[in-house]
């Protein structure tokens, strides 16, 4: 039977994971799978939660992880819920001046590098709150960065911008 | 050298502000980033009506099926789509063995 707590976590987090999944798959649907995919992932996990209170960095990740995953599968359009698009990544620009440049490079980078530049670059996270999000040091955030980096200096040498 | 930190608040901020989680302060700051950013004012509007849609209108319907899927066996908590592959299998492993069966029955 559902736990009571898994339900606590649902009804607390599940609307704004819904949001959150709908703006990296841009589709109503899979956001709505990508949510479901998110809370059994927790439910399965649920020995780890403390308090519900402090779990949103850990769903996050357990929810980013999913989309982006998902991502490489789902290349269908949003369908509108009557609000204004996500000018989503407004953060990437500031780093990498192309947004497209960016998600092209992701598209290459093992899942460790990119579930790390997604927070950072597309959803703006310092580096402080990706290892908290992710359960890693913040040398690792650092250092998976600057892989990144590394790979799109090469991409760019290949004239790929 | 590391590039300067985003002058947007992160999804992370955004997202706890909207629960309410962040400390008074935090909270502050933040308010005061969102009365001169139309950007981020526009993300949190976004994730606020995309958060209600789902309330509204899926998160009933979501928790009912993820229930379902938690009180079945654990082998039969496969995804519907990955199910119709495994029967799919299934199924032409069986053609193809009745058609060996009969080619080694016609000798």
């Amino acid at each position: 039977m559902a736990d009571k707590r898994w339900e606590e976590l649902y009804l607390a987090y599940a609307p704004l994971i819904y949001s959150k999944c709908r703006k990296i798959l841009d589709d109503d649907a899979s956001a709505q799978d990508a949510t479901q995919e998110t809370f059994i992932r927790a439910y399965v996990h649920l020995a780890k939660v403390r308090d519900v209170k402090e779990a949103l960095p850990w769903i996050y990740s357990i929810a980013t992880r999913y989309c982006l995953q998902a991502r490489r599968n789902v290349r269908r359009q949003a369908r509108p819920v009557g609000e204004l698009p996500e000018p989503q990544g407004v953060h990437a620009e500031e780093s990498f001046t192309n947004r497209d440049f960016l998600l092209r490079l992701l598209e290459r980078v093992p899942e460790k590098v990119k579930v790390v530049a997604w927070l950072h670059y597309m959803e703006g996270l310092d580096q402080g709150e990706v290892a908290r999000v992710l359960g890693l040091s913040r040398r690792t955030v650092v250092y998976r960065l600057a892989e990144l980096s590394e790979m799109a200096a090469q991409l760019r040498a290949r004239g790929d911008t | 050298m590391s590039p300067p930190p985003s002058p947007h608040l992160s999804t992370l901020t955004l997202d706890a502000l909207h629960l309410g989680g962040l400390s008074p302060e935090e909270e502050r700051q933040a308010r005061a980033h969102l009365a001169e950013c139309e950007d981020c004012t526009r993300r949190l509007t976004t994730t606020s009506s995309s958060a209600l849609h789902f309330q509204q209108a899926l998160q009933q319907q979501t928790l009912e099926q993820m229930r379902a899927r938690l009180e079945r066996p654990r082998s039969h908590r496969t995804r519907p789509a990955l199910r119709w592959v495994l029967l799919a299998l299934g199924a032409t492993a069986l053609a193809v063995g009745a058609v060996l069966a009969r080619m080694g029955g016609g000798d």
